[in-house]
């Protein structure tokens, strides 16, 4: 082992000393090489030097105006060495001071004296020009053409911002080199395995970079006020009314949307689990269907029927009922039509894995149907209903596209830190407002992951029963089915309003039948929707490539810091969208890594932000695998490369598939995050409806609306169709 | 196939328990050696730390201390798939998304060699198990007993220097267990491969071992071929675990002669080659006394 290490430095100290020979020869060439064109610069330009006094005034003024490169000074006359000067220099004023204050100095001096003798003299070292700026000094002889007289010297100073850059660049470049190679060197030296440590070192400096850092710099910029340690953006936040109110409101849309889901969620669970109802597979999947809707499609047709202008609201103020949509109520009603799947999927699995035999037994000792529910199911589904509830909430919390069209009066804090960010430009204070909602957010997600879900009732007899105790009369069961048929219409009605409101020349003004509106969205998206399929197809396999892996060494590999990195990894699942994004413009705004305006930063935002949903995929489907079979492969000579090619990714193929398509349609319809990074050059599609709808154009809204819609459906259509082929294949792995 | 010898240097694997984060010895430093074309059985019961040391062999787990050798190559760091060793496992993990064929031409594949030789050589081998006729079916529509021959097949295909069998038979029903064995053993024999067969089950141990390797607690308690190990257990656990027998605890008083006339003290030297007999026959302990040695010895049952 000591032998080892001792190898490893040794090998280190190498790689060091053939790094710093490349790179202080590279910077050696690069130094010589500005030098050498700086000299030629001065060579030809001095070259031009018109004699007699005016024409070299002129002269002069003509090279500032013409070039930025340099700067040049004229000294008419030169100094005797060792004498002041006895002329004032011409030319540009900040370099002509640093002349006449410098005359004397032993460089100035040098510098002259070549000048004199007809050469050309770069100072040794770089002089300060006016406010901190680094130059390189050139003397050249100021000869006049006819007598070849040297009338004087001609001071070029140069910048060296070029040279900085490029030494920086060098440095960081130097660096990242030296730490790579001394990771890969310790790899192949010390590790048996060093495709898994490869992939290890991969995940976490990934973690690291994308999820540590951003989240580090944004809480750091929370702290900071002119580049010092204050707390008084904290100070102003936490006193400010506006921003606890914020605080409140997201509270209390919060506590209202995860209520109001969680009944809706509870019943449609309970006829699809616990009753004889008909149409179920109807329930279930209109049950499911508002949680792959894009952003914006729930609240546009919310504001087209109930808006100031909708089309119901018109009908009830023919009738004398005046209301606004904007707000609280209308924002709970929005979120949870899009939110209460959520609660139902989560009760649905629970209610599902509850053992019915308790049930049948409670029936068999008389009790009635009633009774039964409130005493057996009820009581067993509790903690299914609390984590339904803390997950709506965390959604509602971090909802972002919702508020932003119909908060109206009320405010949140996901808005807020928008505002402050976009609006305000105070990055500070947007900083601290998304961790404030961190806050409420963590707490609920924490304790649904550690507290809830350990007190779970649910019985894994490994026998799904199949039937269904009927827990309801004939009587309640229609007065539950009827509720739910009617919050299906009303989401059918939903849907149905933006697909009517393409064709429809001006909502709320004009409903005659038109399809100006989808030419002109279609013309004018044709660039966004570009960019937003591009950027998500290709986060899509690069997240679902990587969450494979992560599954893989999460499962079945044994290391150090293992719990860490599952937690980095895990992370931006709890994450509100406005915090990442935010974090995300803090971090890659500046050195050492600048991504702002580029498609990677969005792109690499998309595969962190699924990564966690791939990644407990894999995780679910690989524990289900016996690992004798990697094993058997490994064995047989596979190296960690190709069990992962040959074996791995073909039997986790359902998890991995439905990785992608939710990578895909999650990156579709991204707002909350994205609306931070998109740039000129690359557009989001659903900021495009964002500003549409602002503008009014609700046309336009609802056509693009429309085709996320169809993509999103689609992906997932395709998605279901490859999973069912694969079906069988699953049930042999197990 | 050039068989190898397989060598064990006093292996250490020490696992640190999750739950009380102490350091468990699964294997307390053990050396064995297996010559070329052996088949040598780890037998003890669950947790005796049989499956870690040919986990260890196959490369899978590392040991915290010692050296593995497989012919006169060291082994130690060598990962699992550089390893000149194939391992048939209990739940056979054959690969569920190919077929027969492309199963145990899996290896050979690996190894870049072209697919018609791959075809030929795959065939052969299924003929050998007696599955050629089940080349293109997808593993899930054989029985468990045609799944452990492909097992068998995909191991043995590659040429390994040593076999590693992890309870193979333990998955299969009682019938097909005796016929498995026969034809493992068969296999081995005529391919003359070095083989080490992990089991609890002692008539597997018995009825095809060279020799036997007894575990407990990650000791090795005796090796001996299977007629030593059952006439000759060092102790009671040994006893206990490779035949049927009764314990009487008992006290030696003295030697009488036998009915037969002969002196049991010989008897017990020569035939028994128990170790200090003396003592055994002077000091009172607890000692394994077969039902046959009870008629020649004179004893006072104490219990």
């Amino acid at each position: 082992m000591n032998k080892k290490i001792i190898n490893f430095i040794v090998t280190l100290l190498f790689v060091v000393l053939v790094g710093y020979w490349i790179y202080s020869s590279v910077s050696d060439e690069f130094m010589k090489q500005t030098g050498a064109s700086q000299r030629r610069t001065v060579e030809t330009v001095a070259a031009g030097y018109p004699s007699g006094n005016e024409e070299v005034i002129e002269w002069l003024k003509r090279l500032e105006a013409e070039t930025s490169t340099y700067r040049v000074a004229f000294v008419p006359e030169l100094p005797m060495p060792g004498e002041k000067l006895t002329s004032t220099p011409q030319g540009d004023s900040e370099l002509s001071s640093l002349v006449s204050e410098n005359a004397l100095d032993p460089e100035f001096a040098k510098g002259f004296d070549n000048a004199a003798y007809e050469e050309i003299y770069k100072s040794s070292h770089n002089w300060t020009v006016g406010k901190n700026e680094e130059q390189a000094l050139f003397f050249a002889p100021a000869i006049d053409m006819k007598t070849h007289d040297v009338e004087g010297a001609l001071v070029f100073s140069f910048s060296t911002d070029g040279e900085q850059n490029f030494m920086r660049m060098m440095n960081t470049l130097f660096f990242c080199a030296f730490v790579l190679f001394a990771v890969v060197i310790w790899q192949l030296m010390m590790s048996r395995d060093p495709i898994v440590g490869f992939a290890l070192a991969g995940l976490f400096l990934m973690t690291l970079i994308f999820v540590a850092y951003p989240l580090f710099e944004a809480l750091r910029l929370s702290f900071l006020e002119n580049g010092k340690f204050s707390l008084s953006t904290w100070k102003t936040i936490l006193q400010s009314e506006g921003y606890m109110s914020a605080l409140w409101g997201s509270l209390k849309l919060g506590c209202w949307t995860a209520t109001f889901s969680t009944i809706v969620g509870f019943l449609f669970a309970f006829v699809v689990s616990r009753t004889n109802a008909p149409c179920k597979k109807l329930i279930s999947t209109m049950g499911v269907l508002p949680v792959i809707s894009p952003p914006f499609s729930l609240t546009l047709s919310i504001i087209l029927l109930f808006g100031n202008n909708g089309l119901i609201t018109r009908w009830l103020r023919v009738i004398g009922l005046d209301f606004s949509i904007y707000g609280l109520p209308g924002l709970v009603l929005v979120q949870t039509m899009g939110m209460f799947p959520i609660a139902f999927l989560t009760l649905g699995g629970v209610l599902q894995a509850i053992d019915s035999t308790f049930e049948e037994a409670s029936l068999n000792l008389s009790a009635s149907r009633f009774q039964t529910f409130s005493k057996i199911t009820f009581p067993l589904a509790i903690p299914g209903i609390l984590s339904a509830w803390l997950l709506v909430f965390t959604t509602s919390l971090a909802d972002f596209a919702n508020p932003l069209l119909l908060a109206g009066d009320l405010k949140v804090l996901s808005l807020e830190s928008y505002i402050e960010v976009t609006g305000m430009n105070r990055l500070g204070h947007g900083a601290a407002l998304s961790i404030l909602l961190l806050l409420p957010t963590l707490t609920a997600f924490l304790a649904q992951r550690f507290w809830v879900a350990k007190r779970s009732y649910v019985t894994v007899t490994g026998k799904p029963s199949g039937r269904i105790t009927e827990l309801t009369t004939p009587i309640v069961r229609r007065i539950l089915t009827g509720i739910i048929f009617a919050i299906i219409i009303f989401l059918i009605m939903l849907y149905g309003t933006i697909f009517a409101g393409c064709f429809v020349k001006n909502w709320g003004i004009d409903y005659t039948f038109s399809l100006e509106n989808i030419t002109e969205a279609i013309t004018r998206s044709t660039d966004a929707l570009f960019d937003t399929v591009t950027l998500a197809a290709i986060a899509t396999p690069i997240a679902g490539i990587i969450a494979m892996i992560a599954a893989l060494l999460i499962v079945r590999r044994k290391f150090h810091g293992k719990k860490l990195l599952e937690m980095l990894l895990m992370t931006p699942f709890a994450l509100p969208g406005t915090l990442l994004g935010i974090s995300y413009i803090l971090a890659f705004n500046h050195a050492p890594i600048i991504l702002v305006g580029t498609a990677a930063i969005i792109i690499i935002n998309y595969v962190i932000r699924e990564l966690p949903v791939g990644i407990e995929g894999g995780i679910a489907s690989l524990r289900q695998i016996d690992p004798s079979i990697e094993e058997a492969a490994t064995d047989l000579g596979a190296d960690q490369a190709t069990v992962f090619r040959t074996i791995v990714l073909p039997l986790v193929r359902p998890a991995f598939l439905s990785s992608l398509s939710y990578t895909f349609v999650r990156s579709m319809t991204a707002v909350s995050a994205v609306i931070f990074l998109i740039s000129a050059r690359w557009y989001h599609i659903t900021v495009l409806i964002y500003n549409f709808s602002e503008n009014l154009r609700f046309g336009l809204a609802s056509v693009l609306s429309t085709v996320l819609i169809i993509i999103v459906f689609g992906a997932f259509g395709i998605m279901r169709l490859v999973v069912r082929e694969n079906s069988n294949l699953t049930k042999n792995v197990t | 196939m050039a068989s190898k010898s397989v060598t064990f240097d006093n292996i250490k694997k020490i696992f640190r328990d999750p739950q009380s984060g102490q350091d468990v010895a699964a294997v307390a430093g053990v050396s064995f050696r297996l010559e070329p074309g052996e088949l040598v059985t780890l037998l003890g019961p669950s947790g005796c730390g049989k499956s870690t040391i040919l986990r260890m062999l196959s490369g899978f787990e590392q040991p915290t201390s010692g050296k593995i050798m497989i012919g006169d190559n060291d082994v130690t760091n060598t990962p699992p798939n550089k390893r000149d060793t194939a391992m048939v496992f209990q739940s056979y993990g054959l690969f569920p998304h190919m077929n027969v064929a492309e199963n145990v031409g899996y290896g050979l594949k690996l190894r870049k060699i072209p697919q018609n030789e791959i075809d030929t050589k795959v065939q052969k081998f299924l003929e050998m198990v007696g599955l050629g006729q089940m080349g293109k079916r997808p593993p899930s529509r054989l029985s468990g007993g045609q799944q452990q021959r492909v097992a068998l097949a995909r191991s043995l295909i590659v040429e390994p220097s040593v076999l590693l069998l992890d309870e193979p038979l333990s998955n299969l029903d009682a019938l097909l267990r005796e016929q498995m064995r026969v034809e493992i053993r068969r296999l081995q024999k005529s391919l003359g491969i070095t083989a080490m067969y992990v089991t609890h089950d002692r008539v597997e141990a018995m009825s095809l071992s060279d020799r036997i390797i007894v575990m407990k607690l990650g000791h090795i308690i005796q090796i001996g071929t299977p007629s030593d190990i059952y006439r000759d257990p060092v102790d009671t656990f040994v006893a206990g675990f490779v035949g049927k027998v009764a314990f009487f605890p008992c006290e030696v008083k003295g030697l009488s002669p036998l009915r037969d006339g002969r002196n049991p003290s010989r008897l017990a030297t020569k035939r028994w080659s128990w170790p200090d007999l003396s003592r055994f026959l002077s000091v009172n302990r607890e000692r394994v006394l077969k039902t046959e040695l009870l008629r020649r010895i004179s004893i006072s049952a104490t219990a």
